[in-house]
């Protein structure tokens, strides 16, 4: 690669064009007509996407939108990654490339449900971000998520730009995450850029990280890892450039690393603590090599020390919160293979919805192909002679790949695998890409076409394997249907909820008519994913126990839905797919609050029903 | 753009910014809107015009003192988006948390705390780029690549508002997704207040039946269009108020037998 391939002549990581490998014979071309035909064929993809998605939640049949969101996919990669395979085009050219692809799928989010922030976690970080608005408290008090008001970076920027441009919770949300979505792009392109010294292989890996499952739906959504994921990248970005530097220019880099440290700390915990951990590893290795100039101790400190302050004063219970998730993972996994132990049923969420066989298909060819590709870039990297400090460590991370993927079978591990993802497949990415950009470069057209058709094979089947089959494609959520516009129950009972109760009423409910209560402003609700909730809202019998919990929560509403399907906190706040077999509690569960004195049924739409407990509890309380 | 450019956008920007604040402080509906309106035109450009006049001037007496100037100069425009990017939105927020740690509001009467933040956001970068002074750094052509990025940033916007109006909420009911809702709630001692929405596909006639302690009350008939409610406060003081206990139940004809909604409030 000649040096001009990154653009402004030189990069601090390069001292000399000696420090480049050659593998960019002709000066590269930036017309700009290639960028403008990727756009183009994004662009059409996200109208693609669009019309897949309104097929969705009109049809009965879901093959047609699914066919459609398979092409919209296609039109939005495979351009994008053609050019990038091919030799031509600049750096700036790149990387604007890998912006409009990486847009373009957070549009298809964006799409999903552009009216409102429907996804789990995002109904948990609007309602942060609705209490800042509303009340100017920057750490307000969150039932279902208390560890998230700790973390107040994501919702103080939202909170922000709906202030500033008076513009609603759910675009205010939307921009950040977009933002946030360029940022990774570009630290991405960076990052891999500065391990492997080849714009090519950079953006060839920057793409391929798109196969990431959680890249489509998880990480785009409103919550506080999708805005510090990008941080942690571009901080890597900074030091492992301030390693590269000249002595005397090392400062800068230190100086650039601290906005986005500074803002990972106030974001997100994982991310911080994972920051923390990377930087001392890289520390470690820099003395193991005699490199003390270029150890980045003093981050690594900072880091620390900022990640430690935040977490002891500020967010005390993050400890508990992560030891519980880490504690439940382990333990999931010793349980399977002891007696009585269960796993997790791929590709079925907790609604019970099954993927079809082709998806199926799909994510574990997907999943195949991604520890595959790493193993074999693993090979061919082995002996490379990248110096960087992070080749290695992003060596490691595309082998943890294949525990990850297999961890995803265990209920309870499910969660930390998931999360775990985006991590290890900064490694994946790199491996392949490696791979990829072989293939791309051997005579046979077969050889040549195999990375394009085996990284669509992967964005695709990794999109299936990321999100639950059951919420692949979006359910209607309003519906102007009798010449008015009808929400789902859960919907119409927070909203009356919000209109007619007190706001420091305290409710029982199942998750996702809990988030949706949150979100209209309840401020006390005790949901399912609290121990013994789903029992109490499950079973038909009132035990001693369940009496005794109602009592010690002060609770003042239980909120019963018959649907089972309700329950699942992805699905549950949408109308049911038309077709769709819904099963139900036994009637048992609501007789057992309605033959109790004192207890009132104060609301009822059919499926839903609000039960007043307070005189029941009170009077129970005072026996 | 050269230095005086940004400078002038700058300046129009922060004259702008000032009299949205002025304007927003108006306690009025109509010049609050006129203001956020205002500021939604004016704070990129200020935002814009304050970090590009750090990327368009030598480095400065701080990149000096960082001891960096070469770094700084050699900067990519990948390098530089993605900082700018990362850094504003790091300093919005951590200005929230210090907003917060000072004791500053908020919440919606506080835009102007919030300008406080972006203005010194502003006002900083420029400060900087200005005691930089100099010429313009010198930038290597880049073709028409920033014309075919303006053209994709268009291409993209298009489809977004082309697949926003594609996704408008679906007509199609498919028959499932009727409901009506009833529901009850104590309004004083001795009365309670009814709520009846309708979502069933069709005008529909209901009978509200309350029974107060063991006395029914005059049957209502009520009709609703989709989407309509019915509210009223029934009062209960000649049938022994709230206390007897209510039970309320609504019927939809034609099954005048057994109620479609029930509610009640327990003695």
């Amino acid at each position: 690669m000649s040096v001009s391939a990154y653009g402004t002549g030189s990069t601090p990581a390069l001292s000399s064009a000696s420090d480049v490998a050659d593998t960019e014979p002709t000066a590269p071309r930036s017309s700009g007509v290639a960028l403008l035909v990727v756009a183009a064929c994004a662009a059409t993809g996200v109208v693609v996407a669009a019309i897949s998605f309104r097929l969705a939640r009109e049809s009965t049949s879901l093959n047609g939108a699914r066919g459609l969101l398979w092409l919209s996919l296609a039109l939005m990669f495979a351009p994008a990654l053609a050019r990038m395979l091919s030799r031509g085009p600049s750096r700036e050219e790149r990387a604007a490339i890998l912006v409009v692809a990486g847009v373009a799928m957070y549009l298809l989010k964006v799409l999903y449900d552009p009216t409102r922030l429907g996804f789990p976690d995002e109904l948990i970080h609007a309602t942060n971000a609705s209490r800042l608005i509303a009340d100017g408290h920057l750490y307000a008090a969150n039932s279902i998520s208390p560890v998230s008001a700790n973390f107040p970076g994501l919702s103080s920027l939202a909170a922000g730009i709906a202030h500033l441009f008076h513009l609603g919770v759910v675009p205010s949300a939307l921009l950040v995450i977009g933002v946030a979505r360029v940022v990774l792009t570009l630290a991405l392109f960076l990052l891999f850029e500065q391990v492997a010294r080849d714009a090519r292989l950079a953006g060839v890996a920057t793409l391929l990280f798109c196969a990431n499952p959680n890249y489509l739906y998880w990480s785009s959504q409103f919550s506080y890892e999708s805005l510090s994921f990008p941080l942690f990248v571009l901080a890597l970005f900074c030091v492992l450039r301030r390693w590269d530097a000249p002595e005397a220019n090392r400062a800068l880099w230190t100086f650039a690393a601290l906005p986005p440290i500074a803002l990972i700390t106030i974001t997100h915990h994982v991310t911080g603590l994972a920051l923390a951990a990377v930087l001392w590893v890289l520390v470690a290795v820099a003395l193991r090599r005699g490199q003390r100039g270029a150890a980045p101790v003093a981050l690594a400190l900072v880091t620390t020390i900022v990640v430690g302050l935040w977490l002891a004063f500020v967010a005390p219970d993050t400890f508990g919160y992560l030891g519980d998730i880490f504690r439940r993972a382990l333990s999931s996994v010793t349980d399977a293979f002891g007696a009585g132990g269960s796993t997790h049923k791929p590709f079925e969420g907790k609604g019970g919805d099954a993927a079809p066989l082709d998806d199926k298909l799909l994510a574990a060819l997907s999943a195949v192909l991604a520890v595959v590709a790493s193993a074999a870039g693993v090979r061919a990297t082995r002996k490379s002679t990248w110096g960087s400090p992070m080749a290695p460590l992003l060596m490691l991370a595309a082998v943890a790949s294949i525990v990850v993927y297999g961890a995803r079978v265990f209920p309870d591990a499910w969660e930390t695998a998931n999360r775990a993802s985006e991590y290890v497949y900064l490694g994946v990415a790199l491996m392949a890409a490696v791979v990829a950009v072989r293939l791309a470069d051997r005579r046979s057209w077969l050889l040549r076409a195999l990375p394009l058709l085996a990284a669509l094979l992967a964005v695709a089947g990794s999109s299936v394997s990321g999100w639950p089959a059951s919420a692949q494609l979006p359910r209607p959520f309003g519906v102007d249907a009798f010449g008015t516009h009808v929400f789902p129950q859960g919907e119409t009972a927070a909203r009356w909820a919000a209109a007619n109760e007190a706001v420091d009423t305290r409710y029982v409910s199942n998750d996702s008519t809990g988030r949706l209560l949150m979100v209209h402003g309840a401020v006390h609700v005790i949901s399912s994913r609290h121990p013994g909730v789903p029992e109490l809202l499950k079973e038909s019998t009132l035990p001693a126990w369940q009496q005794d919990f109602l009592r010690r929560e002060r609770v003042d509403r239980v909120v019963l839905d018959d649907r089972r399907y309700v329950n699942d906190n992805v699905i549950g706040y949408y109308f049911a797919r038309p077709g769709q077999t819904i099963t139900r509690y036994p009637p048992g569960v609501r007789r057992k609050f309605e033959r109790l004195a004192g207890v009132s049924k104060v609301y009822d739409s059919g499926d839903t029903v609000v039960y007043d407990i307070r005189q029941w509890r009170t009077a129970k309380g005072a026996r | 753009m050269t230095t005086r450019s940004v400078r002038a956008a700058f300046l129009a920007a922060a004259l702008g910014l000032g009299v949205a604040c002025v304007t927003l402080g108006n306690g009025s509906s109509v010049t609050r809107d006129i203001g956020g309106g205002l500021l939604l035109a004016v704070t990129p450009v200020a935002l814009v015009g304050a970090f590009a006049s750090l990327i368009t001037t030598q480095p400065g007496p701080i990149e000096r003192a960082l001891r960096g100037r070469e770094e700084a100069a050699r900067l990519g425009p990948i390098e530089q988006i993605a900082l700018v990017l990362a850094g504003g939105l790091a300093f919005v927020a951590l200005g929230a948390v210090v907003l917060d740690v000072i004791g500053v509001r908020l919440d919606t009467k506080a835009e102007r705390s919030w300008m406080v933040v972006v203005g010194a956001l502003s006002v900083t970068a420029y400060a900087w780029a200005a005691r930089r002074g100099g010429e313009p750094v010198a930038r290597p052509a880049r073709g028409r690549l920033p014309f075919a990025a303006a053209a994709a940033v268009v291409l993209l916007g298009a489809a977004l508002a082309i697949g926003i109006s594609v996704t408008k909420p679906p007509r199609s009911a498919h028959g499932a997704l009727s409901y009506s809702v009833l529901a009850m709630r104590p309004s004083g001692n001795s009365s309670v207040a009814l709520h009846v929405q309708s979502f069933e596909p069709k005008v529909t006639t209901y009978m509200v039946k309350v029974l107060a302690g063991r006395r029914p009350l005059p049957v209502a008939r009520i009709t609703l269009r989709p989407g309509e409610e019915w509210r009223a406060n029934v009062d209960l003081r000649s049938y022994g108020g709230v206390d007897q206990g209510v039970a309320v139940a609504l019927y939809s004809p034609p099954d005048a037998r057994s109620p479609y909604r029930t509610v009640n409030l327990k003695p």
